[in-house]
């Protein structure tokens, strides 16, 4: 009777167990968004073209796509060129870690992962 | 005995394991789908288990799309013709719009795409049309009136529902995505934002509005409960000529790019063709406009004004829901 209590995982050990549960958990949400926040995805017409880990890159490369051409950069993604007359895309700048670049006439979003907002959603 | 404990503990931590999963994905499950329509980048998201109900909103948007753009010929209504009986999705926005002009002594009209088509907001290649052209355009422009369900028109007439088509549309989406079990959703039609319902959480949805001056950046957030938020702006579609810049919501008095002292009005209003309507309708009038209308009571809506000199007036239903994320904008001041 003794030794299947000596056996027996204590309340301590429970607890332990427990918390270790909980704390995994949330290392395990905070490590995903972490190295999810620099995740870029490319799309063109609905179709997924590319997803590229930013903090990956060290070398700057084009993505060449029908009408447009995407610089990615150490850290850093942006349109680099477009064949359309506004240009408005090409203007957009750089992403870092947030944000959309959408190309309109060519139908291309360039975003990134889990990009987190004050706002659910912007007018205007 | 000891070992039923124990095993009940080991059963007690694998549903304490599900549990936390069931927290981490299933209250908050969010599904977002992205698609282009109606000439512009279109997002919508809903909350909880949406099942097709998305891929159907896009669709009930798609099939207006197709139906509403003047700028197809063969769209529905750009065939429609004098003593036509009008269809359900031409006529409902027909008679927001029908209604809003009716109060705003014009302000807003769907019979200029002529003029705009002048000017190139339709192709994009930009040019000022001549005092003589635009004369000539607005006088030919037609009108038309609609009775018993019928269309009637003069000759010339091209009718044009783009002013209220992404209101419209996101009315539709919502009744589409409502009819499929969907109770919490956010949809944003290129800037025209609708939500269905609350947050899962209960909680107001924030909507941000676009700085004017820097549309990437935004002036303030809106704390909302189910309703449209639409922006009507000169920042959004403008070119520069001779160091001038024309934008493309046009007085229909002058058939030149409305001079109302305005940057941007934002119109709240549960009805999403209503606040589009409208808010083209409000940039034509001005403040002073905005406010005679908003007295009289005769639309159910709230109104977010930037004015020129960078100052932020807001009607009464939007007080204590403004929070200014731009400090070079004046702090909210009641439109009086």
């Amino acid at each position: 009777m003794k030794r299947i209590h000596s056996r027996s995982p204590s309340n301590k050990f429970w607890i332990a167990v427990f918390a270790a549960v909980i704390v995994l958990c949330i290392a395990f949400i905070l490590l995903s968004k972490m190295f999810s926040g620099h995740v870029a995805v490319i799309t063109q017409d609905g179709k997924e073209i590319a997803q590229i880990d930013l903090s990956r890159v060290t070398e700057s490369y084009t993505i060449p796509l029908e009408g447009n051409v995407i610089l990615v950069e150490p850290g850093a993604i942006r349109m680099h060129s477009a064949n359309c007359p506004d240009q408005i895309c090409v203007h957009q700048g750089v992403l870092h870690d947030t944000g959309r670049i959408v190309c309109l006439p060519n139908r291309v979003i360039i975003e990134m992962k889990h990009t987190k907002t004050q706002a659910d959603a912007k007018a205007g | 005995m000891r070992c039923i404990v124990w095993k009940n503990k080991t059963a007690l931590l694998v549903v304490f394991c599900l549990l936390l999963c069931c927290c981490g994905c299933g209250q908050n499950k969010k599904e977002t789908i992205h698609f282009f329509s109606m000439d512009t980048i279109m997002d919508i998201t809903a909350y909880g288990d949406s099942g097709e109900a998305l891929q159907l909103a896009r669709d009930t948007i798609e099939s207006l799309d197709a139906a509403l753009n003047a700028a197809d010929p063969q769209s529905a209504v750009s065939v429609l013709k004098d003593g036509d009986v009008l269809p359900k999705i031409i006529s409902e926005p027909l008679e927001t719009a029908q209604a809003i002009a009716a109060q705003t002594n014009g302000a807003l009209d769907l019979t200029l795409y002529p003029l705009s088509d002048a000017w190139g907001f339709f192709t994009k290649e930009y040019r000022v049309p001549s005092a003589k052209e635009i004369r000539s355009l607005l006088q030919s422009r037609g009108s038309f009136t609609v009775r018993d369900g019928v269309y009637a028109c003069t000759a010339g007439t091209k009718l044009d529902l783009g002013s209220v088509a992404k209101g419209y549309a996101a009315d539709c989406a919502v009744q589409t995505l409502r009819e499929n079990g969907v109770n919490s959703a956010i949809l944003a039609l290129g800037g025209n934002v609708q939500t269905l319902g609350t947050k899962p959480d209960g909680s107001d949805w924030v909507v941000s509005v676009a700085d004017p001056l820097q549309p990437d950046e935004t002036v303030c957030n809106l704390r909302v409960g189910e309703t449209a938020v639409v922006t009507s702006g000169s920042y959004q579609r403008n070119f520069t000529q001779d160091g001038k810049t024309y934008h493309h919501i046009l007085s229909p008095q002058t058939g030149m790019p409305a001079e109302s002292g305005l940057l941007s009005v934002t119109v709240l209003c549960e009805n999403g063709a209503m606040a589009d309507g409208l808010s083209t309708a409000l940039f034509v009038l001005g403040a002073e406009g905005i406010k005679e209308l908003y007295e009289r009571h005769v639309f159910s809506f709230d109104a977010l004004v930037i004015t020129e000199d960078r100052s932020v007036y807001i009607t009464d239903g939007l007080t204590d829901r403004v929070e200014m994320t731009d400090e070079t904008y004046t702090q909210p001041k009641p439109l009086k």
